[in-house]
C-alpha cells in the first residue's frame, strides 16, 4: 500500500514535470512568447505615420524583431524608393492604411537583369536591389507599377 | 482575393523556417470563376481546401499566376483564394529581392498562422539581397488566352470581353463560336505567342515543331537557319524569340536557358551564379 502511495506519487510528479516542459516548449513556438529571443534583422516600416496601423504594425514587430525603424510612404509619393532609402534596414516594408488605390505611391526600380528597365529614365542612385515587402492593395500597385509579375491583377 | 489561400502545398521553406506555420484548414465552396479557363484533367471538386490567412475577405489583391514561375526570379508562395480571376493566381509572391503580400490585415486581424507566414517571409526575402529581378512583366502567360474556357461541353458562352487578349483576325475567324476559339487555344497552347493578341505560331508548325518554350525548339531553329530551305522561316522565328544579343551556350549553359511568357514570350538565360542558395521547393501553381 505504502509502495503503491509512493509510485503514485513519484508518476503525479513525473506528470506535472512532462506537463510543465510541454508548456514551456509549446511558449517557445508561439511568435508572442514573452522572452523569446529576437531577431537582430534590422526592419524599416514605411507606412502612415500615427495611424493605428502603423502602430499595430510596429508593436507586433517589435515582439520580434529588436530595430524596428518607421518612414513615412507619402514622402516617396511619385518618387523613386530606392536602396539608399532603406541605409541601415535590412528589409523594408512598405505598406499603407485605407483604400490602397489612394494610397501614396512610390516608383520602385527593380534592375531587371535579362530585359532590361523598359526605358525608363530613372536617376543614377535609383535602383532597388535590397529586400523589400509590399504589402495588400498599395503594395499590389507599387509591383504593377514596377513591372513586377507580382503586380495587382 | 478573399481571407484565405489554398492548401495545395505547403513544403516550401517559408512555411517552416523560422518559425512552424500550422494552417487552420477548412473547406469552401468552389468559386464559379475557376471553372473558366480551368483546363487540367478531370474537374474541379465542388470544396475545396483552404487555410485562412485573416479575418477580412475584402480589400486584398493577387497577381496573375499564369506564367508567374517561368522565370527562375519568381516563386509563388500562396495561392489566393478568389471569386473574380482565376484558380492559381497569386496571394503571396516574389520576384528578385520583392515580395508581395496581397492580404491587407494588420497583424491583429491575421491568424496565428497569417502571422507566423508574414515574420517567416521576412526572414525569407533577406536571402534575395542584391538579388534583382531577370524579367519585367511585359505580357500575360498564355493560359490567360484559355479564361473563358467552359467546364461544361458544348456550353454556350457569352461575348468574349477582354478584347484585346485575342488578335483580331483570330476574333472575326471564330466570331459568335467562342467555344471552338477556346478549343483552338486549347489544342495549340504549346505554340501560343503573342503578336497584337494571342496567335498560334503556324510558322513553327510548318517546322514541325511542337513548342515554342522548349530549350530544344531554340536550339533546332539555330540549327534550321544553316538549312536554305528552311532559313527564312527559322531566322523569322528567332527574331521573334529572342532579342538578337543575348548569347545561348548550348554545351555549357543549356539548364541556364529559360522561356518566359511574361517576359515578352521569348528565351532568356540566367546570369551566372543568380540561383545560388534558392530554394529547392517551389509552389507549383495548378
Amino acid at each position: 500500500m505504502i509502495a503503491a502511495r509512493g509510485i503514485r506519487k513519484t508518476g503525479l510528479a513525473s506528470a506535472a514535470l512532462l506537463l510543465m516542459l510541454l508548456v514551456a516548449a509549446w511558449g517557445a513556438q508561439s511568435p508572442s512568447a514573452p522572452g523569446a529571443e529576437k531577431s537582430k534583422l534590422r526592419l524599416l516600416y514605411v507606412g502612415h505615420p500615427g495611424s493605428d496601423r502603423e502602430k499595430e504594425f510596429v508593436q507586433f514587430l517589435g515582439q520580434h524583431f529588436e530595430t524596428v525603424k518607421t518612414a513615412d510612404l507619402a514622402a516617396f509619393d511619385r518618387k523613386v524608393f530606392a536602396d539608399k532609402d532603406m541605409e541601415g534596414s535590412d528589409v523594408a516594408i512598405l505598406d499603407y492604411d485605407g483604400d490602397g488605390f489612394k494610397a501614396p505611391r512610390p516608383m520602385l526600380a527593380p534592375r531587371f537583369l535579362d530585359n532590361g528597365s523598359g526605358g525608363r529614365p530613372f536617376p543614377e542612385g535609383s535602383w532597388l536591389t535590397r529586400p523589400v515587402i509590399t504589402v495588400g492593395v498599395a503594395g499590389g500597385l507599387m509591383a504593377s507599377q514596377a513591372g513586377l509579375k507580382t503586380g495587382y491583377l | 482575393m478573399d481571407n484565405a489561400a489554398h492548401a495545395e502545398s505547403l513544403d516550401h521553406e517559408v512555411y517552416h523556417t523560422p518559425l512552424a506555420v500550422q494552417p487552420e484548414f477548412e473547406y469552401r465552396n468552389t468559386p464559379e470563376n475557376y471553372r473558366l479557363g480551368y483546363v487540367n484533367v478531370g474537374r474541379l471538386p465542388d470544396r475545396m481546401k483552404v487555410w485562412r490567412v485573416q479575418d477580412s475577405p475584402k480589400g486584398n489583391v493577387i497577381a496573375p499566376g499564369a506564367g508567374f514561375n517561368d522565370s527562375p526570379d519568381a516563386e509563388i508562395i500562396a495561392t489566393g483564394l478568389n471569386r473574380a480571376k482565376c484558380y492559381g493566381d497569386v496571394g503571396i509572391g516574389r520576384q528578385g529581392n520583392v515580395l508581395q503580400w496581397g492580404y491587407g490585415d494588420p497583424p491583429a486581424q491575421m491568424t496565428e498562422a497569417g502571422r507566423r507566414l508574414f515574420l517567416n517571409c521576412i526572414h525569407y526575402i533577406c536571402r534575395y539581397e542584391g538579388k534583382p529581378p531577370l524579367v519585367r512583366r511585359g505580357n500575360e502567360g498564355r493560359l490567360y488566352a484559355l479564361r473563358w474556357n467552359s467546364a461544361k461541353k458544348s456550353s454556350t458562352q457569352r461575348n468574349l470581353v477582354f478584347r484585346g487578349s485575342y488578335a483580331q483576325d483570330v476574333m472575326q475567324k471564330y466570331r459568335g463560336r467562342s467555344d471552338e476559339l477556346n478549343g483552338y487555344y486549347v489544342q495549340n497552347l504549346e505554340v501560343l505567342y503573342w503578336d497584337q493578341g494571342y496567335r498560334v505560331d503556324e510558322d513553327l508548325k510548318s517546322l514541325g515543331i511542337d513548342s515554342n518554350r522548349k530549350v530544344e525548339t531554340l536550339e533546332r531553329l539555330f540549327e534550321l537557319q544553316k538549312d536554305p530551305a528552311h532559313r527564312e522561316v527559322a531566322q523569322r522565328l528567332l527574331e521573334r524569340y529572342t532579342d538578337g544579343r543575348t548569347a545561348f551556350d548550348f554545351q555549357n549553359g543549356r539548364d541556364r536557358i529559360y522561356f518566359s511568357d511574361v517576359g515578352g514570350y521569348k528565351f532568356f538565360v540566367v546570369p551566372q551564379g543568380y540561383l545560388l542558395g534558392s530554394p529547392t521547393t517551389k509552389v507549383t501553381p495548378p
